[in-house]
């Protein structure tokens, strides 16, 4: 199916072509690059100016620096922790509420389906404040909620997204197996675990992808909730690495940047066409 | 099949927890935001009236007076409304380019590879991403005024000057998301049938002709949803603006959404914060409104 006689223009036009996306190539990875390289300079070196674009002496020193200066296994591990009870118990709530929107008609589910847009439209800064309020007060068991890592996850666990997302998928299976499996006297647990489930299986995990690389990354949400280093994940001590007097430590703040990205990293290079495709569902309506 | 009251309640009871859920935090935060435009008080005077309503202070429409009377905000709209311009245009504009461009025959496989590559911005914390650029715009010691200077041009202030700060968030923003609208676009442009091509190249039209005149209608809807997700995104800008300048310098990077979030936490004013809220949702709610008509008009279907 190659066309063997391309000819000169068409030779030329491959080379201006391939020239042009390895330049957008480096453009786009440029700054990772330049995170990694200055992960391993020396704080003086890395203030020089024109900086240089290979470490002349390479620091091995700045991810240890970064580990001390603030409490980083613990921040890590609530960062791991909270993204995956919130991709866990999002299926308890996302799949079943998904299947209800897809499959049943009643009244006021219309007007339902608009909260759950509307969810997912609305900026974190516009409803932080009376959830704040609510979590500095509840109690249970003695600990009040907001030294807890719950306000990070709660809010989070009825999707909005995942939901629209799932249905439109669920849409597309034909009323006839359901129908079947309900003539069969399937209960409709059933019918969600043993038919809907596995027809959506693609759909689902890149859901779950989607909402744990966007609950890893999260900013506002803990900056907002959190009174104390105990609960804060990753990205808040990050941030805070920056905020050090005395000019920043430009080599240990992307040391730490690394590590905070690199699971993420790891996961998209392996999973990078499942990740794309959550995405590119969205697109079509 | 009998679809009676037992069927209907089975859906209402499969979305139930869910619904539950954004009752508490999606439709109490809105009231909340909406009854609290009109209450006075500092942050902690709100705090210990909780849901009393007694204890609650009542400031009528003092608080939106205060915003439509005040300079500052009029410029913190007018900067919201320039970035979202800026953005959304660069978005949808570049990332249309983009995708015809990667969706041409040649060089297959190293499309593939720029697309996949150009995609991961968008899964790394925008943390991370801040902190890169605020290096790389540095105005002593950045790589891009190493740039500048090396080509013998003045070096530029970036961040910290008045004029550039906006444009500057703007291009990180712009970054990080345009992989994304690039796939979202590519997409689109592939699942267009390759008939309605064959039949343009037969007439022998040039290929901006064909782009114009051919894709763009085609891949409508796709442009038209995107353009809504990204302006609506693009107005909820914060995490940039507070990691990199915090609403400055003088104002010029302060958009709504940090401006609610400023007069809440730092300057204790949750009602006026409130009260722009209340602002926010009407302009993205009319936005989306106008969005709805112009789509009833110009967008085709196949």
């Amino acid at each position: 199916m190659m066309k063997k006689h391309i000819g000169v223009k068409g030779t030329i036009l491959r080379i201006i072509d391939i020239i042009f996306k390895l330049f957008l190539i480096v453009c786009v990875a440029f700054p990772f690059y330049w995170m990694i390289i200055t992960a391993f300079k020396t704080n003086q070196e890395a203030l020089i100016f024109p900086p240089t674009m290979w470490p002349e002496n390479w620091n091995f020193s700045n991810f240890a620096e970064a580990l001390k200066s603030m409490p980083f296994f613990n921040m890590y591990k609530n960062t791991i922790i909270v993204a995956v009870t919130v991709t866990a118990a999002q299926f308890l709530f996302v799949v079943p509420a998904a299947y209800g929107f897809a499959k049943y008609r009643f009244k006021g589910s219309g007007f339902f389906f608009g909260i759950v847009l509307l969810s997912f439209m609305l900026p974190q800064q516009l409803t932080f404040l009376p959830i704040y309020l609510m979590f500095s007060k509840a109690k249970l068991l003695e600990v009040t909620l907001i030294n807890t890592l719950l306000p990070q996850i709660l809010p989070f666990i009825a999707n909005g997204f995942g939901i629209f997302l799932l249905r439109q998928y669920f849409l597309q299976v034909p009323e006839e197996i359901i129908e079947a499996a309900r003539l069969d006297n399937a209960s409709e647990t059933r019918i969600v675990l043993k038919i809907m489930v596995p027809m959506a299986k693609s759909a689902i995990s890149a859901v779950a992808m989607l909402q744990f690389i966007s609950v890893w990354n999260s900013y506002f949400w803990p900056l907002a909730m959190t009174n104390s280093d105990a609960v804060r994940p990753i990205s808040i001590g990050v941030a805070m690495l920056n905020t050090t007097e005395g000019g920043t430590n430009w080599p240990v703040l992307m040391a730490a940047c690394l590590m905070m990205i690199l699971p993420i990293v790891v996961a998209y290079i392996f999973f990078n066409k499942k990740i794309q495709s959550a995405f590119v569902y969205k697109g079509i309506k | 099949m009998k679809k009676g009251l037992r069927f209907n309640l089975r859906g209402m009871e499969l979305i139930a927890p869910a619904v539950l859920v954004m009752l508490v935090f999606t439709v109490y935060p809105i009231i909340y935001l909406i009854i609290g435009s009109f209450r006075s008080g500092s942050l902690i005077a709100w705090s210990k009236a909780g849901g009393a309503l007694s204890q609650i202070q009542w400031a009528d429409f003092k608080n939106y007076e205060y915003l439509l009377a005040n300079a500052d905000f009029g410029k913190i709209v007018g900067n919201t409304v320039l970035y979202v311009v800026m953005l959304v245009a660069g978005r949808i504009g570049c990332s249309l380019l983009l995708a015809w461009w990667l969706n041409s025959k040649i060089n297959k496989r190293l499309s593939k590879t720029t697309q996949a590559i150009a995609f991961m911005p968008h899964v790394i914390s925008l943390v991370s991403v801040s902190m890169v650029f605020m290096w790389l715009y540095n105005k002593d010691t950045g790589f891009f005024n190493s740039i500048l200077t090396s080509l013998k041009l003045p070096a530029c202030e970036f961040l910290d000057s008045e004029g550039t700060a906006l444009i500057s968030i703007v291009f990180v923003m712009l970054w990080k998301s345009l992989g994304y609208y690039t796939l979202l676009m590519l997409a689109a442009m592939q699942s267009v049938p390759k008939e309605v091509y064959e039949a343009a190249e037969l007439d022998n039209a040039p290929a901006w002709r064909t782009f114009l005149r051919i894709t763009i209608p085609c891949i409508s809807p796709t442009i038209f949803f995107t353009t809504i997700t990204a302006t609506i995104n693009s107005f909820n800008v914060f995490d940039v603006i507070n990691l990199l300048t915090q609403g400055g310098p003088i104002n010029s990077t302060n958009t709504l959404v940090y401006y609610i979030y400023s007069m809440m936490f730092k300057f204790s004013k949750p009602g006026v914060g409130c009260a722009a809220g209340v602002i926010l949702l009407a302009i993205v709610g009319t936005l989306t409104i106008v969005y709805f008509r112009v789509m009833e008009r110009r967008v085709h279907y196949q």
